[in-house]
């Protein structure tokens, strides 16, 4: 009789097809010595399988791999360009149909909120 | 990961850094080696995705590992003031983190001891099947074997192992 030799490794392992598994089920069933080194092989992958799964220490793995991905989403971009844009002051809201600028007071109105000094009406010599 | 298509270095990273570690340490009993080939695996994988052609990324990836390992061994055989592989038992000695690796370490320390008594190629095979969990088809595409003497590398493999441990 042929033992079954690495044949019971590919039984445990799930590696045998349907009728190579049938006849090794069958010859297992007769044959008091593989089914011996069935358990002596059993008992060997059931140690390695039980080997703890190591981490691998900090910083062996690139940090940015652990960290979210940014997507930028349409609001996202949305938001940035407002953002930048109000922080230029490039953002005009809508005025009156024939509604005239008059530049010289708004930059000076601005200078008086940003400086925060009343006493810019005297810079621009309202004082009376 | 499928195989009809290419992952990014981040994923190849995500995924099978810490099997390729294990892989490593388990072939070893070191952990500085296992770092080491870490390190380098993840650099060959990050040149060699632009000519990657989508086939078996697992046969593709754990030949890349087991090269870089036989290239590293090959380098520490010309310059023999550097221990070989199965001449350091260290075991967990030099082995960074948290007390509980440690400890696991400690455990299986037996079983490590009895892997690395075992010639290199069966000591290959009994860890890509049993640690990494490859397949034998797959592990017969990493190695470069027909599947008939992965099994019988397998099978002879645990067969000594089991005589270590008695």
């Amino acid at each position: 009789m042929n033992h079954l030799g690495d044949v019971l490794s590919a039984l445990l392992d799930g590696e045998l097809g349907g009728t190579e598994r049938g006849e090794a089920e069958r010859h297992l069933a007769e044959c008091e010595a593989c089914r011996l080194e069935l358990s002596l092989i059993e008992s060997a992958r059931g140690v390695v399988r039980a080997l703890p799964s190591l981490e691998p220490p900090p910083g062996l793995l690139p940090t940015r791999l652990r960290r979210r991905r940014w997507v930028l989403s349409p609001a996202w971009i949305t938001t940035v360009a407002v953002a930048v844009a109000l922080a230029f002051g490039l953002v005009v809201g809508p005025g009156e149909p024939g509604e005239a600028f008059e530049m010289d007071t708004l930059n000076e109105q601005h200078i008086a909120r940003v400086v925060g000094d009343p006493g810019i009406a005297t810079f621009r010599g309202d004082s009376p | 990961m499928t195989d009809d298509s290419t992952p990014s270095w981040e994923e190849v990273a995500r995924h099978h850094g810490r099997k390729i570690y294990n892989f490593a340490y388990r072939l070893t009993g070191n952990a500085d080696d296992a770092h080491d080939l870490v390190q380098e695996v993840l650099l060959r994988v990050r040149r060699g995705l632009s000519s990657y052609t989508p086939t078996s990324f697992d046969g593709w990836l754990w030949r890349i590992t087991r090269n870089a390992f036989l290239d590293e061994v090959r380098r520490r055989n010309r310059r023999p003031t550097m221990p070989l592989p199965e001449d350091d038992r260290g075991i967990g000695a030099a082995a960074p983190g948290p007390e509980e690796v440690l400890a696991s370490i400690r455990l299986g320390e037996d079983v490590q001891r009895a892997l690395l008594d075992l010639p290199y190629d069966f000591r290959e095979a009994v860890v890509l099947c049993d640690v990494v969990g490859l397949s034998y088809e797959e592990i017969a595409g990493a190695v470069g074997i027909p599947v008939g003497t992965v099994r019988s590398r397998i099978h002879r493999g645990r067969k000594m192992l089991k005589e270590r441990l008695g």
